[in-house]
Formats: C-alpha cells, structure tokens, sequence
C-alpha cells in the first residue's frame, strides 16, 4: 500500500489524503474526516457509529435514568428532612438570639 | 516562559473579568431562568427555616415541608442549568439550541439524578480543602455542562475532567469567589439592619426589626435570610465563572474558543467590501 503522502483522497480524487479513517481503512481528505471519541474518522463510518449506538439503545434504560431521578429527589428529601430535624433539635434560645442577649446583658 | 510550560486557557482574573463582562452584557432573557428556579427555592427554603426553628407543629409535618423542598430543589437546579445552555450560548456565539421535550425531560433527568449528591458530597469534602475545590467545581460543572451528553456515565465524566484541569487556578478561584462572597454577606447584613432603622428615621414606619434592637441580628431566620439573598447576589456569577471555566476547558480539544473568535469577526468581514469601497 502507497504511503498516505501519496495517497488521494476516496470522495474527492484530485485531494491529497490527510488522514487514514481507522474503522474502513480508506483514506480521506481534511474535509471527509472529523474527530470522535479522540480519534479521526470519516463521515460514513460516524454516522454508522451514531447509528448502531442509537439502535443498541436498552427500553429499559430511559425507565432506569427516570429510577435514577428518583433516587435523586428521594436523597434530596432525605437532606431537607434531617436538615429539619437539626433545626428542630436546636433549643429555641438559640434560633431567637435571645441566648446572646441575655449573654451580653449579664456580662459586668 | 517556555511554551511547554504553558497551560492552556485563560488567566484566573481574566476568567473573573470575563464572567462579570458576561453577566453585565447579558439581557434580563437570559437571567430570566436563573431567577425563576432560584427564587422559588429560597423563599421556600426561609419559610422552612423558620418554621422548622419555631413551628409549633413542625415535628409533625417535617417530612411534607421536606418533600417539598427536595423538589424545589430539583427545580431550582434544572433552571440554574437551563440558564447555564443560555450562557453557553452567548460565549460562542451561536443561536441557542431550541428547549424541546426531550431535551428539557434529558436535562431535568441528568441533574435530579446527579445533583442531589451534592447536597452530602459538597458539605463532607470540606473537610479537605483540595477534595473540596474538586467537588464544589464538579457539582458546578454538572450545571455548566447542563447534562446534555447521551448517558449519565458521560455526563459525570465530563464535569470530572472539566474539575481536574488546572487545579491550582481552582483552588484559588474557589478562594476569592469565597472572599467576594464574604463581602457581599457583610453589605447584604449592613443592608439588612440599616433599611428598617432608616425607615423609620425618615418615614416613621416602625417595624419588628426597629423593635428588636440590634440583637435581632442573631435571630437565625435573620442570618438564614442575610445567606440566602448573598446566595442570589453571588450565585449567578459563579455559574458564569464556571461556564466560561468549562467552555475554555472544552475548547482546548474542540476549538470552540477560536470558532467563536472567528464568529465575532465575521459581521467585520462582511462590512469590509463597504469599508473598501469608501476608502478615497
């Protein structure tokens, strides 16, 4: 096989090939070409790519992100609910300021 | 300076500067959705303080008010990252992507999903000033990001790689957003005390606070109130400081700095035949 230098690209002969695609093994110009998933590869082989990972998508993964929403709002319940019972525990002098009052007017 | 030694982004004031150049230029549209999912929760979150300090029949009805607030929270969340996608927006310069259905259901699922964490996470890392720099930045990033990417496993990864880059500059930044935060606490407090003596100097009005002296001042639900409106003050500008830390951090892989430079200089490009033209 040529080296890519001497190479021209698949969909536009008269270019120079700037990068080999590594899924279909063709070689293709600047334009042909785009980077994913931190790797060159051309347009064809992206949209089959995007395709099969549309297409390998589980019925049941949408149900398992709403679980995950769930589990969310239910951590999110739990927080508010202790945060609630701290404050409740809390004695009132101290949610009043009058504990620093009654502190400041006994002080000589 | 040796190229190589070199980090890739912009400098730590520069970021600040550019988030507050960002926030004064930006039209009410785009603050819009920052306010309509914060202001809900915060004024929910006041009356829940002080209901839950002095209510009498609290006890009874915590889990509900806490229900509540989980979901507020969850609301406030999904706003604050729909309000990051318009600052996104902005800084490159494209039109905004419509809110679909999907998009919006994607978003709110991304953040009721993720965010929530943070509420045990944030508080238990500052134990370590470095973890919590991590943290708060990932917690932030999941928001910047807006939690747009195909999987949740992505989305994480991504807020965590956003967190990482040039830890040192975080950890400062984290430092004098906290400084600046400390300030506007302190005129939001001052604020807060002399409104209603002033008041009633110049108006007559006399009112609770008049009455409790300066000792209402450590009323909790008054110190809950001086955060919470800091909260609103300061929050908006962290949002855009960490948009435009992830945005400059994303650009190092996919350009969008430059596509952006290029996108400003474009109406000059299409004015530059009529400028030639009126050369004599």
């Amino acid at each position: 096989m040529l080296p890519l230098a001497q190479q021209h690209c698949l969909n536009h002969p008269a270019r120079e090939a700037a990068a080999q695609c590594p899924q279909c093994r063709e070689f293709f110009c600047r334009e042909c070409i785009t980077e994913h998933d931190d790797r060159v590869i051309c347009a064809v082989c992206l949209r089959k790519l995007s395709r099969s990972a549309g297409a390998s998508r589980h019925p049941l993964r949408a149900l398992g992100r709403a679980a995950l929403g769930a589990g969310g709002l239910l951590t999110a319940v739990l927080f508010f609910y202790w945060a609630g019972q701290i404050l409740l525990s809390i004695p009132a002098p101290y949610h009043d300021g009058t504990l620093w009052k009654s502190f400041w007017s006994s002080a000589p | 300076m040796k190229a190589s030694n070199r980090q890739p982004g912009v400098g730590l004031f520069e970021l600040i500067e550019q988030a507050v150049h960002l926030l004064r230029s930006a039209p009410f549209a785009l603050l819009a959705p920052y306010f309509v999912g914060t202001l809900p929760f915060i004024l929910a979150f006041l009356y829940f303080w002080a209901d839950m300090s002095r209510g009498a029949f609290a006890r009874e009805h915590a889990a509900g008010a806490a229900a509540g607030m989980g979901l507020l929270f969850l609301w406030m969340k999904c706003w604050q990252a729909v309000y990051a996608a318009g600052l996104r927006a902005r800084i490159t310069g494209r039109a905004p992507e419509p809110w679909t259905v999907r998009r919006g259901a994607r978003l709110a699922l991304t953040q009721s999903a993720l965010q929530p964490s943070g509420l045990f996470a944030v508080p238990l890392a500052l134990v370590t000033v470095f973890f919590f720099a991590w943290v708060y930045s990932f917690y932030q990033n999941l928001t910047a990001g807006g939690g747009e990417e195909r999987n949740l496993g992505e989305t994480c990864k991504t807020a965590a790689t956003q967190a990482g880059l040039r830890l040192g500059q975080n950890l400062l930044l984290l430092a004098i957003l906290f400084l600046f935060a400390v300030l506007v606490w302190l005129n939001t407090i001052l604020a807060m005390a002399a409104l209603p003596e002033l008041l009633r100097k110049l108006f007559g009005v006399d009112s609770a606070f008049t009455q409790a002296g300066w000792h209402g001042i450590f009323n909790s639900t008054y110190l809950a109130c001086s955060c919470a409106l800091t909260y609103s003050f300061v929050d908006p500008l962290i949002k855009a400081v960490f948009v435009l830390r992830c945005f400059y951090g994303q650009s190092i892989r996919s350009g969008d700095d430059l596509k952006a430079e290029l996108a400003g200089l474009r109406p000059l490009s299409a004015d530059a035949p009529a400028l030639v033209a009126s050369r004599p």
